[in-house]
């Protein structure tokens, strides 16, 4: 069994008949077997699809708003060209990607990916339904203090609930530095990470 | 692991599975007791109950042989629910029916939102177990006992009950011998539904 990855779009307004689901599932892999992390409340998600094809595999990653990770994980970024892709592809959508090297592996992106993503699902389940961190003037570049003191309580109750370090979470952090610290924090304390079946 | 409740629903038909099994909150239809089986009361609707009669730990499972002559996939179907809120429509749901291809659904209910985590095609034979566990993130399904390859891990819920669930529409589904517990090594709570056995009865076999 292959896992293939991908960071995409979610779509659907999470009612029945329209879950919410990763973009061109019904189009482009209606019948492959297949996992998400979504991004919590976010409309991103990062995809694993078994056994792809690799016609399927082309015509997904044609699609600007896809981008595939390489079969090979464990490889480094290797070229500046391609470090500076990947740090825009994750700040596009809105996560932290200034810290990527051009020796980090791919792995490391996946995991980091699947760790913030496991943050804002529990921040997704504790928090007011449908309350997305971003949008409208809020990036990732906004203050912790700036924000609504519900979110700002959201979000340390979501990070103490894993047992995380919130001091770090004042006034004058950007959602950025917050965001990093909680999927690095996920990481160092090993918690799991499993799509579809594979450990990432 | 350790089964802290077992229902069979072996007994009389009735609307209603009794008194430690709650329709869930938000939205689902209940269940029903029907030819000795559980069955949702309108197999038009969704349909979800959890279990209060124990404490229920974070870390669970739920069982069940289900039953469903559906062939629709993608998120239709009978199984079981874990971490399921009192009080909000709130789970993680598994679910199968016979379709050829994703007829294995994981997906979760948060506050009302249905977020599909997994599909998985798998071929079964009605009477199957279907299983399911959630400890810490991760979520563990598994078929007639061969996992799914669904393993997913997923923060959104952290506690809840377990329980039984549908997705509608199925045609005839009913799911039977469902069993929940925990992964400590307590001893086994005597089975919450036997009909036959008065508490004199029961106290006296287990202790």
């Amino acid at each position: 069994m292959a896992l293939s990855l991908y960071v995409l779009p979610i779509v659907g307004a999470g009612v029945k008949g329209d879950p919410r689901r990763p973009k061109y599932r019904d189009t482009i892999f209606p019948t492959l077997d297949w996992g998400m992390f979504d991004y919590g409340n976010e409309p991103w998600c990062l995809l694993g699809i078994v056994d792809i094809p690799a016609a399927t595999d082309t015509t997904l990653v044609a699609n600007a708003d896809v981008f595939g990770l390489p079969a090979n994980l464990d490889q480094a970024i290797g070229s500046v060209g391609t470090r500076n892709t990947f740090r825009s592809r994750l700040e596009a959508v809105n996560i932290p990607g200034t810290w990527i090297q051009t020796t980090t592996t791919y792995r490391e992106i996946v995991r980091f990916i699947g760790a913030v993503c496991q943050f804002a699902q529990r921040y997704q389940g504790a928090a007011t339904a449908g309350a997305a961190w971003f949008g409208g003037a809020v990036t990732l570049d906004t203050t912790f203090g700036s924000l609504s003191a519900a979110v700002r309580q959201a979000l340390i109750d979501a990070a103490a609930s894993f047992g995380f370090d919130t001091s770090g979470f004042t006034g004058a952090s950007t959602l950025r530095v917050i965001i990093k610290s909680a999927g690095d924090q996920y990481l160092a304390a090993g918690f799991s990470l499993f799509l579809a079946g594979v450990a990432l | 692991m350790t089964a802290l409740v077992t229902d069979s629903f072996t007994r009389a038909d009735n609307a209603d599975l009794g008194a430690s099994w709650n329709q869930q909150t938000g939205g689902d239809d209940p269940f029903k007791v029907l030819s000795n089986a559980a069955a949702p009361r309108d197999a038009s609707f969704d349909a979800a109950e959890n279990e209060s009669s124990v404490t229920w730990p974070n870390d669970q499972y739920a069982q069940a042989a289900v039953t469903i002559t559906s062939t629709s996939g993608g998120g239709v179907g009978i199984g079981v629910g874990l971490r399921m809120a009192s009080a909000a429509r709130t789970y993680y749901r598994i679910v199968a029916d016979h379709a050829a291809s994703n007829n294995v659904e994981l997906a979760k209910m948060v506050a009302g939102s249905y977020t599909q985590l997994a599909l998985r095609t798998v071929s079964w034979t009605n009477g199957n177990l279907l299983y399911a566990e959630v400890q810490g993130s991760t979520l563990i399904l598994k078929m007639a006992g061969s996992a799914l390859g669904a393993s997913v891990s997923d923060s959104s819920i952290a506690s809840g009950r377990a329980g039984i669930t549908y997705s509608s529409t199925g045609t005839a589904p009913s799911l039977d011998t469902w069993e929940g517990g925990d992964f400590a090594g307590a001893s086994v709570v005597p089975p919450s539904y036997i009909s036959s056995m008065t508490p004199a009865v029961m106290r006296a076999g287990f202790h």
